[in-house]
């Protein structure tokens, strides 16, 4: 991550936070030196912004536009730009002029935070290693939150990335836990809404998904919940196809299915 | 360092150039066929060392010895003369070296039945026991591959795929085929395939651990995985270069119908012998002839089938402490002055293996433009190491995900071959493109396509175990590099990663020695 150094290095222009930003631009790689993962900004309107996303939602691809829809936020700067609350959308088709990837600049990598909060675990556990080099092929797990609270009758909205039905990996552990509670409930019944979204840009321009996504994307939901073990499940499937006037604000939420696992009797 | 230590490693830079210079004007020469013969008497041991040009591979099995005669793994149950083994052997790392195929050919004059028609030739409908009807098998180690068009889902029902497929360049024949070929009554795409080594199964078998929830979902497009028809239970996709094949035993069955020319499926006793058999083989590169034994006390604990046998599979290796293949440090020593010659020259080579063990792991290049790969959420360009990019399986090597990818191996413009088949893909407009060729792609093997159907799949690929190296080249699925030091400049061109003469020799060595 950035430090706030960077808020200077930025052109900012006169963002303020909870203003609304939605448009279409090409996404830019900052290499961030040797050791590190790139991040990715773009420039809009004389305004560097951050592009960030839930985990394993979608990194920006070069070779594709990006769909911007996002709060600007008062957080400090990332990548050198502004960070945003929402989501960034790669768009399905090639944009080869979308093939910049910026150089690692000394302000950049004064800017860097090096410090690593578990490099005292690292060094032990290097240190016991090196006393018994078997202790390397010991598994070593990541510390990930995989888990996801669900319950009988309670909503979950996946939101999806434009013209996608990927679903990210946090929001998959939701399914595999919806599955688990359906499978488990005696007369499960599962009620899903399915919507295709669209989203309107500053300039006016209202960007739609391709018809067929709900369907798409609420077969792929029910597929996915039966194949996990919810095949004795009853569905209710509603698909809606037809644009939601989009606001210009938070329109990623437009691309979304809500699932909901309840008795019968409900 | 010191003076005298500084003049010492000199003089050993000087002898080892020298002795570079010797091995350059006789190159490693394969030692002397060890095949194993469909049907021959021969025991399948606990233990068993193979030569190969760069040292001993060693073979461990896990069951009790047998004589090999009745195996159906081994003995020829089909109707073309071939068993199992003839694709699978021994001294390849369960796989087959090109240089074996060759020797099998100057020995048996093309009649070995691994030349077989139906796949070891570049088309049945060539003229058999010529040379040049067997050239993708001689040249590049390649068994055609014949793949309905359009694809079958597991049921047999046809997949509708996404795209149009029309051959542009045919040079086998077989695709133009009046009987095998796209146009003929039962349209079939022929592509053309290196086998799979079979062995240090349980680390291809076993879903991912640790990293949910890729026990149950595709990383890529977060669709399930497949089931295994017969438990009903999530299986992992790596057994197969295209995933089409979820088991060992729909694996086998397809081999007796398609390889062997079997009349009748195995049995249920045939398939459990093999599948025992196939769960039960590890197999490592165990002696370098240039750093000596490599397993064993003192030496790195990933090097060697032993490690394969008792290490936990399935498990992500890309973080400091197992670096996928365990640590190398105790090779990183200095060279002691005070040692002999030979010495001195060993732990020089394990010093550059344990320098490729580096590069392979902390060295980060943009991996970009790598289709279902940097589109499955990652980034495009990732900015990772082979270790932490794809290849990041604890002791095995391949990628958990699991990792279907267009590398650009089988799709232009990254590789391209005149003697492969050339297709013409053109997506729907009403599909997902190809995250970055589009939909009109030109490939010599659609790869994973021919199994989903799907536009983004074309010429996607599963990642490989990384293991027994030395002992089966030539290495990708199309057999496109001949040695090592060809896959490393592949990958140094394909992502402009800049690595030095020495680096790139550091590397072969590590990946020698795996």
């Amino acid at each position: 991550m950035l430090t706030p150094v960077l808020i200077a290095l930025a052109t900012f222009g006169a963002a303020q936070p909870g203003e609304s930003v939605s448009f279409v631009a090409c996404p830019v790689a900052q290499h961030l030196g040797p050791d590190r993962d790139v991040c990715f900004f773009t420039e809009h309107r004389g305004r560097r912004y951050a592009l960030t996303n839930p985990p394993d939602w979608g990194a920006p691809q070069l070779g594709h536009k990006v769909l911007v829809e996002g709060v600007v936020t008062d957080r400090p700067a990332e990548c050198g730009g502004i960070v945003l609350e929402g989501r960034v959308s790669v768009m399905p088709e090639l944009s080869l002029e979308c093939n910049t990837i910026a150089p690692l600049t000394p302000e950049i990598a004064a800017s860097l935070d090096r410090r690593n909060p578990r490099a005292d675990e690292i060094a032990a556990e290097l240190a016991a290693i090196a006393r018994d080099p078997a202790r390397s092929l010991h598994p070593v797990r990541l510390r990930l939150d995989a888990t996801a609270t669900v319950a009988l009758g309670r909503v979950e909205t996946i939101y999806y990335p434009f013209e996608s039905d990927r679903s990210s990996g946090p929001d998959a552990i939701r399914l595999v836990e919806l599955a688990k509670l359906a499978s488990a409930t005696q007369g499960a019944h599962i009620r899903i809404r399915s919507y295709r979204g669209a989203s309107r840009l500053d300039d006016g321009t209202v960007l739609s998904e391709r018809r067929g996504m709900a369907q798409q994307r609420a077969d792929k939901v029910a597929g996915i919940l039966k194949g996990l073990g919810a095949e004795r499940a009853t569905f209710d499937i509603t698909v809606f196809e037809d644009d939601t006037e989009p606001k210009g604000r938070e329109d990623w939420k437009l691309r979304r299915v809500e699932i909901s696992v309840q008795t019968r009797r409900e | 360092m010191n003076a005298c230590s500084l003049a010492s490693a000199l003089g050993l830079a000087l002898a080892l150039t020298a002795s570079a210079e010797t091995l350059e004007a006789s190159a490693p020469k394969r030692p002397d066929l060890d095949w194993w013969a469909p049907g021959a008497a021969r025991t399948f041991d606990k233990q068993m060392e193979f030569e190969n040009p760069h040292g001993t591979l060693r073979l461990i099995y896990t069951g009790e010895p047998f004589d090999t005669r009745n195996h159906p793994f081994f003995a020829p149950i089909g109707t073309n003369g071939r068993a199992c083994v003839t694709c699978h052997q021994p001294a390849d790392g369960m796989s087959l070296s090109v240089d074996t195929i060759r020797a099998r050919w100057e020995a048996t004059e093309g009649k070995d039945p691994l030349f077989a028609a139906i796949d070891g030739s570049n088309c049945p409908s060539l003229p058999q026991g010529k040379r040049e009807s067997h050239s993708l098998l001689l040249e590049k180690g390649l068994f055609r591959i014949s793949m309905p068009w359009p694809p079958r889902a597991p049921d047999g029902s046809v997949i509708t795929p996404e795209f149009t497929l029309e051959v542009v360049r045919d040079p086998t024949g077989c695709n133009l085929d009046p009987k095998y070929g796209l146009s003929s009554a039962h349209p079939r795409v022929s592509v053309f395939r290196r086998p799979r080594p079979v062995a240090n199964m349980k680390y291809l078998l076993s879903l991912p651990n640790g990293v949910p929830p890729h026990e149950y979902f595709m990383y890529n497009d977060k669709s399930l995985l497949p089931k295994d028809p017969e438990s009903g239970q999530f299986v992992s996709v790596q057994l197969m270069s295209d995933g089409r094949q979820p088991t060992l035993r729909l694996q086998a069955q397809e081999a007796m119908k398609w390889h062997l020319e079997g009349k009748a499926p195995l049995t249920e006793d045939q398939l459990e012998q093999i599948e025992a058999l196939e769960r039960s083989i590890y197999v490592a590169q165990s002696r370098s002839n240039k750093a000596g034994r490599l397993t064993g006390p003192g030496n790195p604990p990933g090097l060697g089938p032993e490690a394969l046998r008792d290490g936990a599979p399935a498990e992500l290796g890309n973080n400091p402490f197992n670096r996928v293949f365990g640590t190398f440090v105790m090779w990183r020593k200095e060279l002691g002055p005070s040692s002999s010659e030979e010495t001195r020259r060993r732990d020089a080579y394990r010093a550059s293996i344990a320098r490729g063990a580096d590069l392979f792991f902390e060295r980060r290049f943009f991996i970009k433009d790598v289709g279902v790969f940097n589109d499955k959420g990652l980034g495009n360009p990732f900015h990772r190491s082979c270790a932490s990019g794809c290849h990041n399986t604890l002791l095995a090597g391949m990628d958990l995900a699991p990792g279907f990818m267009d590398l650009g191996l089988n799709n232009w413009p990254w590789n391209q071959r005149d003697d492969l088949p050339l297709f013409k893909a053109v997506c729907r407009d009403d599909v997902r493109p190809q995250s970055y060729l589009g939909r009109v792609i030109y490939t010599h093997d659609p790869g994973r396509a021919l199994v989903t159907g799907k536009c983004n799949d074309i010429g996607a690929s599963m990642t490989q175990q990384l293991r027994g190296l030395a002992a089966r080249p030539p290495y990708f699925m199309s057999g496109s590099s001949a040695t090592l030091r060809e896959l490393v400049d592949f990958y140094d061109r394909r992502f402009n990663i800049g690595y030095t003469e020495s680096e790139k020799q550091d590397l072969v060595n590590f990946l020698e020695a795996l």
